[in-house]
């Protein structure tokens, strides 16, 4: 009897431990055909001491087929999913409009090792919109308020950015990453307005030993004759950052907007906020836009980077002259030497999507 | 009997007092100037030559393609009878016909250059102002050659002010079409502006598709 019985566990055991396709955190069931469609990463190798950043291309025509969705259409996006291994620094979905360096011709799959290649350089997507992001909580599922959508035609280009991270400030665990992405549409016939993003990030930011506690504000305008509604917003920085605020704006005043106007406060660079429809609906008036403040708090480097990594970087990058370096974290992409302060907005009806420079 | 111990204990409470140190500057550069005298500032923007030119009308501001994309006008400052330490510099560009502004705001040191005053410094655009101003997707003309308001203003750490505006004009660097492009009034993110042979739309083809067809509200 106990014999049957542990031959019968040992048969039974295997198919219990094995996880199936839908308790892996980056695996997503697969939308119906017709509502839309799912694309994904492969598995990305994400070693110890590494950040990967690598950017996939999709093409809309391509994901509509594959689903049973015409393929000369534009798809109207209305409700967004996506999962992914933990690990993730960031995730970013653009779509693809001027070319420089980071083109799909050269390849779906454009791959970046510690602040190298193509993917790493933001100039190389200067000019294209946001469609979706995600920070490391890396787990969305964000239906658009009825009959918000976002149209893309089908005959554009997509580009997943993911940036996984396994270093100093950042784990990923198991040594791989991975995303995969629900898209869910709208029928024509139920659009009633368009999703409009604000990609905006501060340029020329630096936390340095002697200006310890920086802080720096931005503020981009939707250009809107009509007032608008927010409806998705979030900040990003790196373990530099203390606090991530946004306002609503008037788009003309240049001071700081009152505390009524804030309606958004991170102080965990690694956990930030990322506020939503319904949780946030906040009108802005014609002509207004989000006004944004990033501070700071300088900290010396980890010892496997130390100030000399950070003075080598600058000079590498930036040609910062000996005399004026200052042990400090310069804007860029790698979590543990450079700094962010950028901000992701969502909007309705659109004006234009805005990239804020 | 009683008096001496409260005595010592009050004596020693007012020493450690009035012993303390002030509050730490967060940096080691010197005060510029006199403490008691108004502040001044005076206003530059930089050139293709990385020289800083006045901040008015007879010099019309570069703009420039900062690190991370767009356009934007570096503007620098120098002052004197404020404190050096964690300044706050605000510029501003105001278009005059729809009161809309740009803006960047940031901390800075006001680095001495050994006259008494200080301030921005030349080849590092981080400490100066990079007021992004294309895409322009916020004023009503084109950015090149029209008339612009700059306002400028720097608040040391115990909040003691200079403050400057002056009419400007902004100009592209020559042959520099995306700029112009970008600049212009009207313009749609994404919308082509380089030449074909720069090789910048590759096949999507939907650049101006992506600022009429699924915009337009």
């Amino acid at each position: 009897m106990k014999i049957r019985l542990a031959l019968a566990l040992a048969a039974v055991v295997p198919f219990a431990l094995a996880c199936p396709a839908a308790q892996d955190p980056s695996r997503l069931d697969p939308v119906p055909t017709g509502q839309g469609f799912q694309f994904a990463t492969e598995d990305i190798s994400v070693p110890a001491g590494t950040e990967e950043q690598d950017c996939y291309f999709f093409k809309v025509s391509e994901l509509a087929a594959s689903n049973g969705l015409p393929s000369d259409k534009p798809i109207n996006l209305h409700r967004i999913q996506v999962a992914q291994r933990a690990g993730s620094h960031h995730m970013n979905l653009f779509r693809v409009r001027t070319l420089v360096k980071l083109d799909p011709a050269n390849g779906r799959i454009q791959k970046g090792t510690n602040g190298s290649g193509e993917c790493f350089k933001s100039s190389n997507w200067a000019d294209w919109p946001l469609v979706a992001n995600s920070q490391q909580d890396g787990n969305v599922d964000w239906t658009y308020p009825d009959g918000v959508a976002n149209s893309i035609q089908p005959d554009e280009w997509l580009m997943l950015q993911t940036h996984f991270v396994n270093a100093t400030t950042q784990k990923t665990p198991q040594e791989y990453g991975h995303v995969t992405v629900n898209f869910w549409t709208l029928p024509d016939a139920q659009v009633t307005a368009q999703l409009g993003t604000v990609f905006a990030t501060k340029q020329s930011i630096r936390v340095c030993q002697s200006n310890p506690a920086p802080t720096f504000h931005g503020a981009c305008q939707f250009n809107s004759q009509k007032p608008v509604t927010l409806i998705g917003a979030n900040g990003h920085f790196h373990s530099r950052g203390v606090r991530f605020t946004m306002y609503t704006w008037d788009g003309q005043s240049a001071e700081t907007p009152p505390d009524a106007e804030r309606f958004y406060d991170s102080k965990t660079w690694d956990d930030p906020p990322m506020l939503r429809s319904p949780e946030l609906n906040r009108e802005v008036p014609a002509g207004g836009g989000v006004f944004y403040t990033c501070s700071y708090q300088w900290s010396a480097p980890a010892p496997s980077i130390g100030c000399d990594g950070l003075n080598t970087y600058d000079a590498t990058k930036y040609g910062t002259a000996q005399s004026q370096q200052d042990c400090c974290y310069t804007f860029g992409p790698v979590v543990d030497q450079n700094e962010h302060c950028n901000a992701f907005i969502y909007y309705y009806p659109k004006q234009d999507d805005v990239n804020c420079f | 009997m009683l008096r001496t111990p409260a005595l010592l204990v009050l004596g020693t409470l007012a020493f450690v007092t009035c012993g303390e140190p002030p509050p730490t500057r967060p940096c080691s550069l010197p005060y510029l100037g006199d403490k008691t005298a108004t502040p001044q500032l005076e206003v530059w923007t930089l050139n293709e030559r990385g020289e800083a030119v006045p901040a008015d009308v007879a010099h019309p501001a570069l703009l420039q393609q900062p690190p991370q994309g767009g356009r934007v006008v570096f503007v620098g400052v120098r002052a004197t009878h404020l404190d050096s330490c964690s300044a706050e510099l605000l510029v501003s560009v105001r278009d005059p016909q729809s009161n809309q502004v740009r803006l960047d705001g940031r901390t800075i040191n006001l680095v001495p250059d050994g006259t008494g005053w200080g301030g921005s410094v030349l080849n590092s655009v981080d400490t100066q102002a990079n007021v992004p101003l294309c895409p322009n997707q916020w004023s009503v003309t084109d950015i090149p050659n029209n008339p612009y308001q700059l306002s400028v203003k720097v608040t040391d750490i115990d909040g003691r002010k200079a403050e400057l505006t002056a009419p400007v004009t902004f100009r592209c660097l020559a042959g520099d079409a995306t700029c112009l492009c970008q600049c212009r009034a009207g313009y749609k993110l994404g919308d082509t502006c380089a030449p074909v042979d720069g090789g910048t739309n590759g096949d999507g083809g939907t650049s101006t598709d992506g600022g009429t067809l699924d915009g337009g509200q």
